[in-house]
């Protein structure tokens, strides 16, 4: 069964909900629903975008992918399947306890935004790049020592640089570390949570291209998260569009950006500044009322409805459901 | 251009920090104006010094360890580093004005949102004491809190980053200044926010039509959607000055080049790589001799490690600091 549908990720009406406790005797009084009920699949070998404003939940399903969201919130509700096809066949991470997760952790790797905080200060580069090779693998200090200048060497360090220490690097070099820890255990799989944006422009294509050449080089499958719509398109097959918490818009990037068709989607895309100071003028811009609600409280029906432009009566009663355009796109509204 | 047209000019802005590693030339003789009307974009990397050119014109360097060495800002026929600190707090806020990058730290989290708006225009005496009240309402309304009168005895931690970033900005506007300074006031921000928040901050020229616009900030889609004039910095100097459109249409100076190159342009032709400026962006005390980019450009001459080119005018109201453009590079050397 394994690899006939080309899918290595299929994620399966994920839900994530962060139980909130208060009052006198700490009971929950509230439920955040960061992802509410999300399915979707990571072809093998490609790059998935996954794109939304804060607190759309873009984080969360990373972070519920590499199994880690328990780390920080104990008390979260995972609930729904995220399979994994590898070639003993398919398991589902999605309650896999930390021990059961084990095995399938040098698989899925994840790279973190910020190059500042995820590096540990105290430890050397070879140290830090080490340190997934000692968890997972059971290489002799020789093979290891070996491996990190063979890694440090692919993402465009020198192996001289090993017994350094992070603060000694600037951001783009620090991200390249994440990068060689990612790939430390050959993973299969890597969840890229906003790789660059902490980065200056001028950093932000290297590092891009960085990421597509290992990709070409070792098959990765990405899923890229950022809320840089210009970056995402540019390095994603297909995208993801998400709004608190539901997926609204689903397809190929050529197809979403050239013609979105949910108004989240298009709202989105005509606020994109482009540098481009005449085709700003000519350009429409849909300027959205309000800020994104809070989780806590989600509108009822769409969650969208309260800044739609086009926000029927109806929209308040009924979840949209992801619906097949027929373009190779997906939309969740059933006015378009 | 007329004398006239100028709100504010600033000649051989130098400002030093002075750090155990060394000097930190951060700006090192930045000279512009800043026209009546205009809105005026500061473009460059981390470390390229818009932000503390920022700072400089409203006296706001922490001293020490920075100190503005030498220079001049005229604003109304004054020097605004030579006259005294108790002038400069009547001008902070109401003839220049300044929204800052985090919306979550710049407010002040144990005073209500009403007691912020009030205390500027009170600070200026702007208007009546009877009625500050309803002019901070006013203001509220104009960035869009809704219910704002309720939400004036709300505190900070009550507002989502969009709402605090509009309640800044209408801190800044409160007394309509003559200059609005807006360092990365959109880089916090989602993206259907940030189009909001430029609306808000351009509509100042609503309420005072001569008054000057500047965007501090390192994205150059963001200057190319508000900005009339723009200016490229890098390793503590100005680049090249020119005309939005000219700018981003054809760029002169290799950096200017190379920072457009490098941005993922899908709107364009889908291209597989991105162009990359080769190196990182030094550290301030680590800038070279000569030209500040001459270790990270594709066009690099002899001369440009060796001599500092000046900022040369190639077209009218185009400026660019690049040997490829001084009109004899070879004299210059001797």
């Amino acid at each position: 069964m394994m690899g006939d549908n080309g899918n290595i990720i299929e994620v399966r009406d994920l839900k994530v909900r962060y139980p909130i406790f208060g009052g006198l005797f700490l009971s929950k009084v509230a439920e955040i629903k960061a992802v509410d009920g999300v399915t979707f699949d990571m072809e093998r070998g490609e790059t998935l975008g996954m794109v939304g404003e804060s607190g759309c939940g873009k984080t969360t399903i990373g972070r519920a992918i590499v199994n880690i969201l328990q780390a920080t919130a104990p008390d979260v509700v995972v609930e729904g399947n995220i399979f994994l096809n590898n070639e003993d066949g398919q398991v589902d991470l999605a309650k896999m306890k930390r021990k059961e997760m084990r095995p399938y952790r040098s698989q899925i790797q994840m790279i973190f935004q910020d190059p500042f905080a995820s590096l540990n200060p105290r430890l050397t580069v070879a140290r830090i790049v080490e340190e997934p090779l000692l968890i997972h693998t059971k290489m002799s200090r020789t093979e290891r020592m070996e491996r990190i200048g063979w890694l440090l060497n692919k993402v465009g360090l020198s192996p001289e640089q090993a017994q350094r220490y992070p603060h000694e690097f600037s951001g783009g070099q620090r991200q390249r570390i994440g990068i060689a820890r990612a790939l430390a255990t050959n993973p299969k799989v890597i969840i890229a949570d906003e790789p660059v944006s902490a980065l200056d422009v001028s950093i932000q294509a290297q590092v891009i291209n960085l990421l597509q050449d290992l990709q070409d080089e070792f098959g990765l499958t990405f899923l890229f998260i950022a809320h840089d719509l210009s970056v995402v398109e540019h390095i994603s097959k297909r995208i993801a569009v998400m709004y608190l918490g539901d997926l609204v818009e689903l397809g190929p990037s050529t197809i979403v950006y050239s013609n979105p068709k949910h108004p989240y989607t298009k709202a989105l895309l005509s606020a994109v500044p482009l540098p481009d100071p005449k085709g700003a003028k000519a350009r429409e811009r849909i300027i959205l009322k309000g800020d994104v609600p809070s989780p806590l409280a989600k509108p009822s029906g769409c969650g969208f409805r309260t800044r739609c432009p086009i926000a029927r009566e109806s929209c308040a009663k009924e979840v949209p459901q992801l619906r097949d355009y027929g373009d190779g796109t997906k939309v969740a509204c059933p006015w378009v | 251009m007329h004398r006239d047209e100028i709100l504010l000019e600033v000649k051989n802005l130098k400002t030093y920090f002075r750090t155990e590693a060394g000097l930190g030339k951060a700006i090192d003789g930045v000279d512009f104006n800043v026209r009546k009307g205009e809105v005026l974009g500061i473009v460059g990397e981390s470390g390229s010094g818009k932000s503390v050119t920022a700072l400089s014109l409203i006296r706001l360097i922490p001293n020490p360890p920075g100190e503005i060495v030498s220079g001049e800002v005229l604003f109304e026929g004054k020097d605004l580093l030579k006259v005294p600190l108790e002038e400069m707090y009547k001008v902070r806020g109401r003839d220049i004005a300044m929204i800052f990058q985090e919306p979550m730290t710049s407010l002040n989290p144990v005073f209500s949102i009403g007691f912020q708006v009030e205390e500027i225009i009170r600070h200026h005496g702007f208007v009546r004491e009877s009625e500050v009240f309803d002019h901070a309402v006013k203001m509220l309304e104009h960035v869009g809190i809704p219910d704002a009168a309720k939400r004036m005895k709300d505190y900070p931690h009550q507002f989502s980053g969009g709402m605090r970033q509009r309640v800044m900005i209408a801190i800044a506007l409160a007394c309509d200044p003559a200059i609005l300074i807006a360092d990365e006031p959109t880089t916090a921000l989602d993206v259907t926010i940030q189009a909001q928040i430029i609306d808000l901050m351009l509509s100042l020229q609503e309420r005072r039509k001569e008054a000057a616009i500047m965007i501090i900030t390192h994205d150059l889609a963001v200057i190319a959607e508000t900005c009339q004039r723009v200016i490229v910095m890098y390793g503590g100097m100005i680049q090249e000055v020119a005309e939005a459109e000219p700018l981003f249409e054809e760029p002169l100076h290799p950096y200017t080049i190379g920072l457009l190159k490098s941005l993922p342009r899908p709107d364009l032709q889908k291209q597989h790589r991105l162009y990359t400026i080769p190196g990182t962006v030094p550290s301030i005390i680590e800038f070279p001799a000569g030209c500040k980019f001459s270790n990270r450009c594709e066009s690099v001459m002899p001369i440009c490690s060796r001599v500092e080119p000046k900022l040369t005018e190639v077209e009218d109201g185009r400026w660019v600091r690049c040997h490829l453009f001084s009109s004899s590079p070879e004299e210059e050397g001797e």
